[in-house]
């Protein structure tokens, strides 16, 4: 009798584990994908995040996630440009476990995380410390691609345009759904859609020969070449990227600027001091850009970045384009925009320098 | 060679003169065939018109992007990759006879450690191309200031306690430039320091090589001058004081020479290896060991060395190539060989 009886009791018991299972399972756990194919669980709510990637923060304060955050990335101020404070307050206040290559795991764990943010091109041993520790890690790329290529610092993309599109929408939508503000992912997806679609029409007429030529000044004769947002946003306002054969971020000869003579010279408000330098130095007074004085500070929303943050499409695409074409954006009022998009994301406004 | 033929200094110059003719002619045809190629395409007709409208009355056809290149970019890099050459063969000859060594190299008593974190610390604080060369050169010398200064609480061999502070002193600024590589940004700050110390002479203009030669052509006289007496520290302590020398005063006037040297080019041009220390003994393999030949074929031959490697670094491809690995891909081999054949020759 016993022999019977035990599996009939099984066949009783099994259905009613796997029901609650399936009834109790979203209520304290769930699944998403992270920006390099990763299947994570995470928690149903997320209150305690750990966030070690700038591109991330940046997207987490514009979705009003910020006091979610309960840890930052080092350097994050030097990272998103000293107006950022002012745009995410208490984030001063908040402890630092690490950096985009780098972790603590004992002020990790101190925190008591509930995820950790990470980029796509962490090292393979902090993702490993981290999840040993027992923390679900999700990385964010900001462009789209095979995992393989997902993970590179400087990746080879078919179709940067469409790659770093999708990354940006992708990071948004999965920081919307891990910090359960999908609604606000949703509106800055739309918004982004929106701006972006302005420049696309604008500047559909404009023919693909001789368009301006633009280079973008870092640092020590350092630029972005091909494979980073860059050349995406050149490229949306009508420009053409000199640099575009060298892959990734590197450096290039002065000759080889001279022979690009490009056209316009952008350089980063991070980087301001190298306009001036770029001015008085004789070797650069012979490139157009600089003859016809067309060198170029972005203001703090462009971020040219190699990858792109919302604000990049939504407003910085827009500044880009009409400082090339100012004729096809003259009912445009960027001052204007960039202020309805701060009101509308950052909730304070925007202050122009 | 004895320490009496060593003595007479300065008689014995004349041997050796057609080998430093020629090099002084073939340091020439580099460079004149170095400005002939680049990024910028200038065809050799209008290079040598417009090299010409500088003497004679020619009309200026061509575009003004051309005297530019030629003018601040081409001919400056080419300068200074020779008096870098040379400064880094020179303070690498030096450093070598003064520590009765071949394995020495520039950058024994922690010039490159100081340097590169000079360097970092100035890239982490903006300070631009000339904060960058500033920075790096006090720090190279004071890291070298702070090894000789430490040699000096330990009474044993002179010698052997340098080159211990020397490691000494390099090792902690090395541990110090990695922790401001640590908190460096990885994708904007952090590859700028990296490509620093891989060594590069893109930020040569005419004013550059203004600055570098005010230092360095002086130390490369005084080295020159001074070259027969490194002949006699070689000999060891003893032997030099039994002839009459004040070693503790030379020794210090041939480091400081040394250091100023290697400073100075390293706060220009970044950390490039090998160099220093393969050059030489090249040197040594053609002239022998007596530094009145040595010191001017290393001079020479350095200078052409690294202006070969420098015109493959700026010409090869759209971006530049970290001139460090040029010399470490070439010099390294180069010293294998030089080791097996010249295992005799070196002093």
């Amino acid at each position: 009798m016993a022999i019977v009886q035990t599996p009939r009791l099984w066949r009783v018991f099994i259905p009613l584990v796997l029901g609650l299972l399936v009834v109790a399972g979203p209520t304290w756990a769930r699944e998403v994908t992270d920006q390099v194919g990763n299947k994570v669980t995470i928690p149903d709510t997320i209150s305690r995040a750990v966030v070690l990637e700038h591109h991330a923060l940046d997207v987490i304060v514009e979705l009003g996630a910020q006091d979610q955050v309960v840890g930052v990335m080092r350097d994050w101020q030097k990272q998103l440009g000293k107006g950022f404070a002012r745009l995410a307050p208490g984030f001063e206040k908040l402890s630092e476990p690490g950096d985009l290559k780098t972790v603590n795991v004992e002020e990790l764990l101190s925190l008591k995380p509930d995820v950790v943010i990470v980029t796509h091109y962490a090292p393979e041993d902090m993702l490993k410390q981290i999840r040993a520790a027992g923390i679900p890690v999700v990385q964010v790329a900001f462009f789209a691609a095979p995992p393989e290529e997902a993970k590179k610092l400087n990746p080879t993309l078919t179709d940067e345009k469409k790659s770093y599109w999708d990354g940006v929408v992708g990071a948004v939508n999965l920081l919307g759904a891990v910090f359960g503000k999908e609604d606000g992912a949703h509106k800055l997806v739309a918004y982004m859609t929106r701006e972006r679609a302005l420049v696309d029409q604008r500047t559909a007429n404009l023919p693909e020969e001789g368009r301006t030529t633009l280079y973008m000044a870092n640092p020590d004769l350092t630029t972005y070449g091909s494979g980073k947002y860059t050349g995406v946003i050149m490229d949306q306002a009508g420009g053409l990227n000199v640099a575009r054969t060298v892959k990734g971020y590197g450096k290039v000869t002065m000759e080889q600027v001279l022979a690009w003579n490009p056209d316009v010279i952008i350089v980063q408000d991070r980087y301001e001091p190298v306009a001036a330098e770029i001015r008085k130095d004789a070797a650069w007074q012979s490139v157009a850009a600089v003859k016809n004085d067309r060198i170029y500070v972005t203001p703090e929303y462009v971020k040219p970045w190699g990858h792109p943050v919302p604000e990049s499409i939504a407003l910085g695409e827009i500044w880009m384009a009409k400082m090339l074409h100012p004729d096809l954006f003259k009912d445009i009022d960027l001052d204007k925009n960039a202020q309805d998009f701060y009101q509308a994301f950052y909730r304070t406004d925007y202050v122009a320098k | 060679m004895s320490p009496s033929e060593v003595a007479a200094g300065p008689k014995v110059r004349t041997r050796g003169g057609l080998q430093i003719g020629l090099l002084v002619v073939a340091a020439l045809v580099a460079a004149a065939g170095a400005a002939c190629i680049g990024r910028y395409q200038i065809d050799i007709g209008t290079l040598l018109r417009v090299l010409g409208s500088r003497v004679f009355p020619i009309e200026h056809t061509w575009p003004e992007t051309v005297e530019t290149v030629l003018f601040e970019v081409r001919l400056p890099r080419i300068a200074i990759s020779m008096l870098i050459g040379a400064a880094l063969s020179a303070s690498g000859v030096t450093f070598q006879g003064i520590f009765r060594n071949p394995l020495v190299s520039p950058f024994i008593l922690g010039v490159s450690g100081g340097a590169g974190f000079g360097a970092a610390v100035a890239i982490l604080l903006d300070s631009g191309s000339l904060g960058i060369q500033l920075s790096a050169f006090s720090f190279g010398a004071l890291a070298v200031v702070i090894a000789v200064l430490l040699s000096r609480a330990y009474s044993s061999n002179p010698t052997l306690v340098l080159v211990l502070s020397g490691i000494i002193t390099g090792g902690i600024f090395t541990a110090l430039l990695g922790l401001l590589k640590y908190s460096a940004d990885p994708e904007d700050k952090l590859p700028v320091i990296e490509f620093w110390l891989l060594g590069s002479l893109s930020a040569s203009r005419a004013s550059v090589l203004l600055r570098l030669a005010v230092v360095v052509l002086p130390a490369l006289l005084l080295v020159m001058a001074l070259r027969w007496r490194l002949n006699l520290l070689v000999f060891g302590d003893e032997t030099a004081k039994s002839l009459g020398v004040n070693v503790t005063l030379e020794r210090f006037i041939h480091i400081a020479l040394g250091t100023l040297l290697a400073s100075a080019s390293v706060a220009v041009c970044g950390i490039v290896g090998w160099v220093g220390l393969v050059v030489p003994h090249l040197a040594r393999l053609l002239v022998g060991p007596d530094h009145v030949r040595l010191v001017p074929v290393s001079l020479l031959l350095g200078a052409i060395f690294l202006l070969a490697v420098d015109t493959v670094a700026r010409t090869l491809t759209a971006a530049e190539i970290p001139l460090g690995i040029v010399t470490a891909l070439l010099g390294a081999p180069v010293f294998a060989i030089l080791l097996r054949r010249g295992e005799r020759s070196w002093m």
